[in-house]
Parts: structure tokens; sequence; C-alpha cells
């Protein structure tokens, strides 16, 4: 199955639009809206076979882009699916009942972005700092480090040490 | 009756900190929890405050043991962005580190599964044999791990030709040993019974976990990023994908052992194929984009997903290492066990000790001397000039053999 091929099988199979974009032989991304997410993740793990690698959430301007890569072995290539949850209603459905992989990386963007997955079994924290407030998001745009720091007495104390000749000279 | 059974963070086997709940009735496990977390630094977010150049030295300091896996990996994933070819000498070079890194990982776990159920025999045995192949990597590249070889667009520095008999050596000299550790554990019934049958990871439940590298394989899922999305040198060379079906503890050691002589297959044939010439293209500048690397590491297909806004800087890595999507696959492989089989069964995947830390200050045995890090550094470039000096005449290995011993 070429790229070209599987765009003609994605697009018979699915009675949404999505756009495409072709990378190189070895890549491409779609994006679709948010409430077809599910029904494409059943396209190509369930019918079509693909692997679930990853999902990657990215803050733009635009509001929360998650990205799923789904690797197909056999025919060498991945297809990235990308959708967006918008800044005032950051929640994606979750796809746990359709691939169990995907449990932790949804904790984790929860997690670090603040994307809410409608569905989750046990939607809690993965990696996060028990440092940071159940609103404090780490992978925001608007996150101040350095404030954080401050607050919690992480930034490094700058101690200053007597150059060797001075003290030499006071012994003396 | 139900009863909790927390092990962890401090686990009294593996090195890394995690948390796992079993819930039994009985001796029999009903249910898992694992939490994870006590060691995350940060590195995803530190990278958007490095450039690229620096970012390489960062993500190799992700894990101590796959510290190729993570540098390739990125690299592969800016090239992807940049869409280039890099020279064939610099694909020769990776191919080669990453073999030598997959034979001492895969020895690793051979060792630590052992000592996970107190045959201490195998644990002494594979380290032993992996210790050559350390030294190896310390006499080709100058450190035994985290070597700083990669850059985006090729390897920073060149291998010399005149060290690879002294790597030949060693290899023909490791694998008869590692063929009677093969054999020796093969034969052993009581190893037969304590593991085989153990932790049963169906191909279904590999499938829905979306399990990757030899978990996978043992299980009968024919997957191996070499060959299926093929980076470095691999398409040029001899090998072959081991896919056995049983998915027990026993078959997850059997294809890390026989990953190990493909590996040293394709060692052998990399070093005798490797071209002469350029080894590093000159990148200028990266443009926006977006880019995705895969990489086979020793425990999976590691995958990094990069970015780039068009600065020095990238706007965002995503890394996932194998153990991640490797761990949750306990929720399937453990549930119906013994307790006694769980300590195994979460050990056979080879989850990633990610932290390793280096001494600061050391005694001696006699309690006498007292080496700062500076002295300890030195000691560490005298051993690295005397390995190069004994193995830098050709035929003359069994010198590091005696050092080894006097060591």
């Amino acid at each position: 199955m070429t790229i070209q091929e599987f765009i003609d099988i994605l697009k018979s199979k699915s009675r949404f639009p999505f756009d495409v974009q072709v990378h190189s032989e070895k890549r491409i991304y779609i994006r679709i809206g948010r409430e077809n997410l599910k029904s494409i993740a059943y396209i190509l793990f369930r019918e079509m076979g693909a692997k679930f690698s990853i999902a990657s959430g990215v803050h733009i301007r635009e509001g929360f882009e998650v990205l799923y890569h789904f690797t197909f072995d056999k025919d060498k290539f991945i297809c990235t699916v990308r959708t967006l949850a918008p800044h005032d209603d950051p929640k994606l459905d979750s796809l746990v009942s359709i691939i169990p992989g995907t449990t932790w990386i949804e904790r984790e963007i929860y997690d670090i972005l603040g994307v809410q997955f409608l569905g989750h079994p046990n939607l809690k924290r993965l990696v996060k700092s028990e440092f940071l407030s159940q609103n404090e998001f780490p992978f925001r745009k608007d996150f101040d480090i350095k404030k954080f720091k401050e607050e919690h007495g992480l930034t490094p104390k700058i101690t200053f040490i007597e150059p060797l000749e001075k003290s030499k000279r006071k012994s003396k | 009756m139900r009863s909790i059974i927390p092990v962890g963070p401090f686990h009294p086997l593996q090195d890394e900190p995690e948390n796992f709940i079993l819930t039994v009735e009985g001796e029999t496990v009903v249910d898992i929890d694992v939490n994870i977390g006590y060691i995350h630094k940060g590195i995803e977010l530190l990278a958007q405050q490095k450039t690229y150049d620096q970012t390489v030295f960062l993500v190799e300091r992700i894990c101590g043991i796959c510290s190729i896996t993570h540098t390739v990996c990125f690299c592969n994933a800016v090239e992807d962005l940049l869409k280039v070819e890099i020279p064939e000498r610099a694909k020769y070079i990776r191919t080669i580190l990453g073999e030598i890194e997959r034979i001492h990982s895969h020895l690793l776990w051979v060792g630590l599964a052992g000592h996970f159920i107190g045959y201490n025999t195998v644990f002494m045995w594979a380290w032993k044999y992996r210790e050559p192949i350390l030294d190896m990597m310390e006499y080709l590249t100058g450190n035994r791990q985290s070597c700083g070889m990669l850059k985006v667009g090729g390897v920073r520095r060149d291998l010399d030709d005149s060290k690879f008999p002294a790597l030949l050596k060693t290899l023909d000299e490791m694998e008869p040993k590692v063929h009677m550790l093969a054999d020796a554990v093969q034969d052993d019934p009581v190893l037969k019974a304590r593991l085989a049958g153990v932790g049963v990871l169906t191909k279904k439940a590999a499938i829905d976990y979306c399990v990757v590298g030899p978990t996978a394989r043992a299980s009968g899922v024919d997957i191996d990023v070499r060959r299926d999305d093929p980076y470095a040198a691999y398409p040029y060379l001899d090998w072959n994908v081991i896919v056995l079906k049983d998915g027990d503890v026993y078959t997850k050691f059997l294809v890390r052992v026989l990953e190990i002589f493909e590996s040293i297959k394709i060692l052998r044939q990399a070093v005798k194929q490797i071209p002469k010439g350029d080894f590093l293209l000159d990148i200028k500048e990266i443009p926006p984009g977006e880019g995705i690397g895969r990489y086979e590491a020793p425990r999976g297909e590691d995958i990094h997903y990069v970015r780039s806004n068009g600065t020095n800087f990238p706007e965002r890595l995503k890394v996932r290492a194998p153990s991640f999507i490797n761990i949750p696959s306990f929720y399937a492989s453990c549930i119906g066990q013994q307790v006694a089989d769980v300590t195994i069964t979460l050990a056979a995947v080879d989850p990633c000790y990610s932290c390793t830390e280096r001494m600061i200050s050391a005694h001696d045995l006699s309690r006498q001397q007292k080496w700062s890090q500076k002295d300890l550094v030195e000691i560490s470039h005298k051993k690295t000039l005397k390995i190069s000096q004994d193995l830098g005449k050709p035929f003359d290995l069994p010198q590091l053999k005696k050092y080894l011993l006097n060591k």
C-alpha cells in the first residue's frame, strides 16, 4: 500500500472531511475535526491494522494541538492525525476504549497541557510534580518557569568566593 | 479476601524508583497499578530552551544505557524535517555504535533476569562477557557511555579504520562464550520450569497495548524498525528479525539472546563494508516544519517528534521511550499470576533504568587515599589510553584479557 492508495482507501471508508499533507514518502499528516477522532482511530487501528505509537501535545496560538502518530509497519510509513482542542473548551474524546495503549499518554497530556479526555477510565496524574497545583500546566506557553522556581525555592543560590590571593594577603 | 501489597518506590531489586500496587487474593494477583514520575527530569521542557546542537547532548542523557538510541533518534527526526540524506560513512558508524549498544544492553538484561530469579551465576557470566564490549566502545569512541559522537547531519568524529580488527577479535572471543551461556540456560531444567509459561502476553494483548521491541517479537508480532522504516546502514546489510510465538518470560529471554548473535552478524558485515569518505553534512539553518524520527532501541521502537519554528531552538520535542508503551502491558501480563512470578514478569520488558549517577569522591579499599573527581577523570583517561595501547597492536588480545584479569 502506497501513500496514495492509503488516502484513497481512507476517503472511501470515512464519511467526514479531512485535509492531507504529504511530507515525504514515509510521512503523512492528516488534519481532522475533534468530533471525528474516535471514528478515524477505529478505521486506522481496527480496520487498517496500524500500530499506535504515541501522541504529542503542543500548545499553539489556536489552542492545544494533539498529534496521534500511527505507524504502518508493513507499508513503511507513519500517518499522523492532528486535531485541535480550543482554548476555551480543552476537551477531546478518549481513545482508551478502542486502543488500550493510549492510557498513559492521555494521562500525560492531561498532566502537562490540561486537555481533558472524555471517557478515560482513570484520568489522574502521571509525571507532574506535586509542587504544581491542579491548574498549573508546565507545557502551556503562559507558564512562567522563573516565577515557579522562585516560589518553590528552586533557583540556584549563587555565593561568591573570595579570590585566593586576597585571602592570602589577609592572613599575612 | 483481598489485600494490597505495595512494592516500591524503592524496589528491593530494581535501581529505578517506581511504585507497583498489587491487589492479591491469596497468592494470586487480581489487579495491578503502576505509579511513575519519581525521576521525571523535565527534559522535553528543557529542550525548548536549548539549541539543536545542545539538544543532541541533552537527549543523550535521557538514559544511561541507551545513549546512542536517543541521539540517533533525535538526529533522524531533524533529518526528516530537513529531508536530507546523511553520508554513507556516517550511516555505517551509526550502525556500528548502535549494535554495540544493543549487545551490551541485552547482556545487561540477561544478567539482571538471572539476578531477579535468584540465579546469580547467570548474572555474573553475562556481566563478565559484557565488559569487553563496553571496553570496545571506549576504545572506539573514548567513552563507555554517553560518548558524544552524534550530530545532526552525520557524526561528530570519525572512527579510525585501524581499530576495527580489535573489534572483530573481541566479537570472535565473545561469541562462543555467549553460545555457552545460552546453551547452559536452555539446558537447565530448573530455569525452564521457573520461566516457561510465566507472564504470558498474548498476541492480541500485545497488539492492543501496542508493545514494541523484543516484548512484541516474543509474542509473535513481527515488527522491527530497522526493517520497517530503515535508517542508517541496515538496508545494505543481511540479517534476520527474530520472531517467536509463546510470549512468556522464557521466550523473551530467547529473543534477546538470539538478537545478540544477529547483532554480531551485523557488526561483522558493517566493519567489512564501511566506505571511506565524508562523515558530516554541513547544515546551516533549520526551517520551520516538523519531523518524526524512529529508531529500534534494544528495548523497542523509540520515537521522537520535533517541531521547529525557524529559530535556533526546537519549539517542541516529544520523546517516547520504548518502556513508556511497554510498561502498561503489565495490566495484561501480570493479572492471574502468582506474587512470586510477578517480579520477573515486571522485569521481563526490561524497564529502562534512566538514571545513572557519577561519583564525586571515592576511597580505595585500604581507606588510605581519597580520590577527587579530577583524579577519577585522570584514572579514566589512563585506562582508555592503556586499552588503546594494548589493543592497538593487531592480534594482541591476550593483553586485554590479562588487563581485565589484573583489574
